[in-house]
């Protein structure tokens, strides 16, 4: 299989804390590829730096054998055209209905006019099982769940190549986090998506990877396919899997 | 005493980088003006949102300017018998200096801190990064509106409120003091000049530039959490304020000098 994205010695501080050091990454075409790893462990730092949205203090992401840490603001602007990203707290913009969020890329760009543009908005709706009853509606006015249906409809607007889940389950009810695991894994197969998952919930890492990678200290320091996860052999992956206290992942409470 | 200067030097340092970081995000809201795609819906929605919702509070604050000036003046012009001049004060003050400012006081309090306070929160959930990954210029789609309407708009209402200002000080004037209506404004408009009216307009240009990048940048940069929110709008309000003040100082200066 082809490497969709390759990550080399990518490193990245906000001043004196070191959040990313030297990491190393490759995910094939096609792959769900989930990330594990405690709170603070630099999991959504790294996808953002993967997406552009902060800059990498050193180090090289290629994203289709094409650099990312140094395109033109035009490149970049058409490179960004492949990803979808489901942000943790949904960001939805709270001053447009809800079809303008979904439809929000072409309605800037303007490739679609309003009624296309409204139409692809409540086809997306229906893939991730809202009707039309929602489109009017503004954010404010969904439940959580509906919130995050909704932002997974933006991010699978354009048929993206590879799409980005922060934590996509964090604050839902088993129930909804089973509905929106199960949308996740039928909408990236559907588009034959690449996917970057970041979560600690391992319910849903267990449902939607293929493969898992475990973040602790700003480096990966395990990965493999997702059935080995709970027999890794690995001390730290172990620890955190069976949720212990005990073990070399040393948590500084007097840092909370 | 090492201490000491060490601290000095960290805040002129601070200062330094803060200015540098401050004018690199006015030049690229400003660049964008001129750069495609353009926010027309978000203009004319600031536009309104700066201009039209603005008139009551600086209208308000006009007339009461106005009619306190003239009562002021009463007060003091009476003691050397000079109270003819109190309709010529009362429209050169209105129209140089007291409109402009506290027009543009009235709306770095008004829509300053609406600014910081929308943006840090569009930044702390995330909405500036999803606006990134839409492949959206956040500073273009945000900000550049919010400057290009507040230094439209703030023309505009110095207008309502030169004229209401005077309108307060002919009120008390005529209608309190005894003043004849013709004889007030005749005195009002005979020594008036464009220049006077003019450079009130451009100075609140520059205070709509002023409150608008203000606004957004302490917005824009906000901390997380609903204390960076807080902090966001009050350092747009204050900060905006003193920046008014100071800046309509230099440009009187500049002006009558």
């Amino acid at each position: 299989m082809t490497d969709k994205i390759i990550i080399k010695g990518l490193s990245k501080s906000f001043g004196s804390k070191k959040v990313i050091q030297e990491l190393d990454l490759k995910v094939s075409q096609g792959e769900s590829l989930v990330i594990i790893g405690g709170s603070g462990s630099g999991k959504s730092v790294l996808i953002k730096n993967i997406v552009g949205i902060l800059k990498p203090d050193s180090g090289s992401i290629l994203v289709d054998n094409m650099e990312m840490t140094n395109l033109s603001n035009k490149e970049y602007t058409n490179v960004l055209r492949k990803f979808g990203y489901l942000f943790q707290g949904s960001a939805l913009f709270d001053s447009l209905p809800i079809w303008k969020n979904i439809s929000f890329m072409p309605l800037q760009n303007n490739s679609l006019n309003l009624k296309e543009a409204r139409k692809l908005a409540i086809h997306k709706l229906e893939s991730v099982g809202l009707d039309e009853s929602v489109a009017d509606l503004y954010p404010a006015e969904l439940s959580g769940g509906m919130q995050k249906r909704a932002a997974l409809a933006r991010a699978i607007a354009l048929s993206p190549e590879i799409i980005f889940f922060d934590e996509p389950t964090t604050g839902l009810d088993p129930i909804m986090s089973a509905i929106i695991n199960d949308l996740i894994k039928k909408n990236s197969k559907q588009l034959g998506a690449t996917t970057i998952t970041i979560t600690h919930d391992l319910t849903s890492a267990a449902h939607i990877a293929d493969r898992v990678a475990m973040l602790y200290e700003g480096k990966i320091i395990w990965d493999g396919p997702v059935d080995k996860l709970h027999s890794s052999g690995n001390p730290y992956v172990e620890q955190f899997v069976s949720g212990s206290v005990e073990g070399p992942i040393k948590i500084k409470i007097q840092d909370h | 005493m090492n201490n000491f200067l060490a601290n000095i030097g960290k805040a002129i340092l601070n200062f330094l980088a803060s200015t540098g970081r401050f004018s690199a995000f006015c030049a690229t809201a400003l660049i964008n003006i001129f750069r495609r795609p353009f926010y027309l819906k978000p203009i004319l929605e600031q536009m309104i949102e700066i201009g039209y919702y603005s008139l009551p509070v600086v209208g308000l604050t006009a007339i009461f300017t106005g009619a306190v000036l003239a009562l002021q003046s009463y007060v003091g012009f009476s003691r050397f018998s000079a109270e003819g001049a109190i309709a010529n004060v009362v429209v050169l003050s209105i129209t140089r200096e007291l409109g402009p400012v506290m027009a543009a006081l009235m709306v770095a309090g008004r829509v300053g801190a609406a600014m910081a306070a929308e943006i840090a929160t569009m930044r702390i959930t995330e909405q500036i990064d999803a606006l990134v990954t839409l492949s959206t210029n956040p500073i273009k789609y945000l900000v550049t509106p919010r400057i290009i309407a507040a230094i439209l708009m703030l023309p505009c209402l110095v207008v309502v409120a030169d004229i209401i200002g005077v309108f307060g000080g002919y009120l008390i004037s005529v209608y309190h003091i005894g003043f004849s209506k013709e004889i007030y404004l005749q005195n009002s408009f005979q020594f008036l000049e464009k220049m006077d009216v003019i450079s009130g307009l451009i100075k609140s240009a520059v205070f709509g530039f002023i409150v608008s990048t203000i606004g957004c940048y302490n917005g824009y940069n906000s901390a997380k959490g609903a204390q960076g929110v807080g902090k966001a709008t009050t350092n747009a309000v204050v900060i905006a304020s003193i920046l008014i003040l100071l800046s309509n100082y230099l440009l009187a200066q500049v002006f009558f000098s």
